[in-house]
C-alpha cells in the first residue's frame, strides 16, 4: 500500500505563492521594543510580581478598624481573671499554713482540713 | 538569498501542500501559509529555533486548527452544508492513465480521521521523519507510527487492494 502512495505527486503551488508570502513577511511590521519586552515570560512575571506587591502594601496601609467598648470589655475581663488568679493562689497559700500548722502527731491529717 | 527565501524554498510546497490537505481550501491553506512565514519574519533572532522542520510544521497545524475554529460557528445547516460547499482542491497530481486511480485516492484520504490523514500527508508527501511528525502533533513517536499503520490498512481495505 505504501508503495502505491507514493506513485502519486505533490500538485505544486500555485505560480506567484512564493513571491506574495515572502513579500507579506518582509512587509511585516516587526514587534516594537516595548512589545518584545512584554513578550519576555519572565518581566510579564516579574510586573505580576510587582503588582501583586503593590497590592499588598497598600492594603497594609490601611486602619484596622477597632471597637473601643469590644477592647474595654475585655480589658474587663483579662483583670478579672487576673485577680482571681492571685487570690485563689492566696487562699491556697493560708490552707497549706493551717494545714502545717495542724498537723501534729494527734492532729487532724491535710485531707481532714480540706 | 536570505534566510526567509531559504526557509521558503525548503519548506515552501511542503507546508502549503500538508496546509491544503488539512484544511481543503487553497485560500485558507495560502492564509496560513502566509502567517506561518510572517510570524518567522517577526522573530527575534532565527537561531532560537533548534529544529525548523517542527517548528514550521507545528507553527501552520496550529494556524490551521485556528482557521477551522474560527470557521465552525458560520457552517450551514447540516441539510444544505453538502450541496453549498466547493469541492476541496486537488492534492495529487498523476498521469493521465492514472487519474481515475488519484480520484480514488484522494476519495480515500478524505474520508481518514483528520488525526490519520495529517499523519499520512506528513510521512508521505512531506517527507518527514515518525520522531518529527510525534514533535509537530506532540504525542509520542509510537502514536504517530500507528496512526500511520491505522491509516494505511483504511486506505487498503477503501481501495480494495
Amino acid at each position: 500500500m505504501e508503495e502505491h502512495l507514493y506513485e502519486f505527486q505533490r500538485r505544486p503551488a500555485p505560480p506567484g505563492l512564493k513571491e506574495r508570502i515572502l513579500a507579506a513577511a518582509r512587509a511585516a511590521p516587526r514587534p516594537r521594543l516595548i512589545d518584545k519586552l512584554w513578550n519576555r515570560k519572565s518581566l510579564a512575571a516579574v510586573a505580576a510580581g510587582a503588582l501583586a506587591s503593590f497590592g499588598l502594601y497598600t492594603l497594609s496601609l490601611q486602619p484596622i478598624p477597632v471597637d473601643l467598648n469590644v477592647a474595654q470589655r475585655d480589658l474587663d475581663r483579662t483583670k478579672r481573671l487576673a485577680t482571681q488568679i492571685v487570690d485563689s493562689w492566696r487562699v491556697d497559700g493560708v490552707r497549706r499554713a493551717m494545714v502545717a500548722r495542724l498537723s501534729g502527731p494527734n492532729e487532724l491529717l491535710p485531707e481532714d482540713v480540706r | 538569498m536570505d534566510f526567509l527565501e531559504r526557509t521558503y524554498d525548503t519548506f515552501g510546497a511542503k507546508l502549503y501542500h500538508y496546509l491544503l490537505g488539512t484544511l481543503r481550501s487553497a485560500a485558507d491553506a495560502e492564509d496560513a501559509l502566509q502567517t506561518v512565514f510572517v510570524k518567522l519574519a517577526q522573530r527575534e533572532r532565527d537561531d532560537e529555533i533548534e529544529d525548523l522542520t517542527s517548528y514550521l510544521f507545528s507553527a501552520a497545524r496550529n494556524e490551521a486548527i485556528r482557521i477551522r475554529g474560527r470557521k465552525r460557528p458560520t457552517l450551514e445547516t447540516p441539510e444544505e452544508a453538502p450541496d453549498r460547499r466547493p469541492a476541496p482542491p486537488d492534492l495529487l497530481q498523476a498521469t493521465e492513465d492514472r487519474e481515475v486511480d488519484r480520484h480514488k485516492l484522494e476519495a480515500a484520504l478524505a474520508v481518514l480521521p483528520e488525526e490519520q490523514r495529517e499523519v499520512v500527508l506528513l510521512k508521505v508527501w512531506e517527507g518527514l521523519t515518525f520522531r518529527e511528525i510525534a514533535q509537530v502533533l506532540g504525542v509520542p513517536q509510537d502514536t504517530a507510527a500507528s496512526r500511520y499503520r491505522y491509516a494505511l490498512e483504511k486506505l487498503k481495505t477503501t481501495l480494495g487492494e
